[in-house]
């Protein structure tokens, strides 16, 4: 049986340094986050584009509702689901995609 | 019997055969639903051969869900239960629009492949609803010429092989979405002429 020779702590430590530096380096892709100005505050585009999808996605489920069509909208959880993500990507693209 | 189209005639005595042997329909749906969303995480990444691959899995998947249905009724599991083939079908078309998204469409390939899923999905159960109460013109048409309107999937197959997948999306969405549109108004309409007919009946429910 052959013993493993401890890691010097020193070592560890230039690791670990290393590790955090190199996590680091990733946030530089977030330079582009673009945020808009609403009463002072500024709220991230992506938050808006979500209340955007999710409220537009309200808007088509009152519709159909009021219509009586809804009943017959098929798997209605995910529907609503993937209409409120589609809807949250286009306005991210048509308004901050440039 | 379910249907009296061209692929029910086909898969009924292949569901005779396979209730024979001991084939349950759940095993052919979870086959179905298994090779459906292998079909659509073959589209993820759009490269020719994973276009290939997925058409193929997607060919697999049509009488695969034709069969399941024949043997849920040949074993006497009548099943109208239609969620294996919706999520299968949601899953192929969001993962076509992923896949797309180097292509000629750009990002915006992403949320056209969720809608055109979608816009599918609803044309094809307004279509079903709109039946039932008179001729649907999606259904009807195709009646005539032997074909159900779930058939026409098959067809994704060899536009994934062609690699026509970009152009595929744009038509989906379009024509599902106006077929959606149409059919929801059509059913509306129905629907509130019904509810103006019952209150209109002299037979109410207070004088019977």
């Amino acid at each position: 049986m052959t013993m493993r020779q401890p890691v010097p702590a020193g070592f560890r430590r230039i690791v670990r340094l290393f590790a955090v530096g190199a996590a680091g380096l990733a946030v530089a892709g977030c330079n582009h986050s673009p945020s808009q100005d609403i009463l002072g505050s500024f709220f991230p585009a992506w938050m808006l584009c979500a209340v955007a999808g999710l409220l537009s996605t309200l808007g088509v489920r009152q519709i159909l509702l009021r219509t009586g069509v809804d009943r017959f909208v098929p798997l209605k959880l995910i529907v609503y689901f993937g209409l409120a993500v589609s809807l949250t990507f286009i306005c991210w693209l048509i308004w901050f995609s440039n | 019997m379910i249907g009296s189209t061209w692929s029910h005639a086909v898969a009924r005595p292949m569901a005779r055969l396979l209730a024979g042997l001991g084939v349950g329909a759940n095993l052919l749906a979870g086959l179905r639903l298994s090779a459906g969303l292998l079909a659509a995480f073959c589209l993820l990444p759009g490269t020719p051969a994973g276009n290939h691959w997925g058409g193929w899995l997607w060919l697999s998947v049509v009488p695969l869900n034709r069969l399941y249905k024949e043997i849920a009724q040949v074993t006497g599991l009548a099943t109208t239960d239609s969620f294996v083939d919706e999520l299968a079908c949601l899953a192929f078309f969001a993962a076509m629009g992923f896949g797309q998204r180097h292509s000629i469409l750009g990002v915006e390939a992403i949320p056209i492949g969720m809608l055109s899923g979608i816009a599918l999905l609803m044309s094809f159960d307004f279509s079903a609803a709109l039946r039932q109460r008179q001729k649907s013109f999606v259904i009807a048409p195709l009646r005539r010429l032997g074909l159900a309107a779930d058939d026409l999937l098959v067809v994704f197959a060899p536009l994934a092989w062609l690699d026509w997948l970009a152009q595929t999306l744009i038509v989906t969405v379009l024509g599902g979405t106006i077929i959606a549109l149409l059919s929801g108004w059509r059913l509306w309409r129905l629907m509130a002429q019904e509810h103006r007919a019952e209150s209109d009946s002299p037979l109410k429910k207070g004088d019977r």
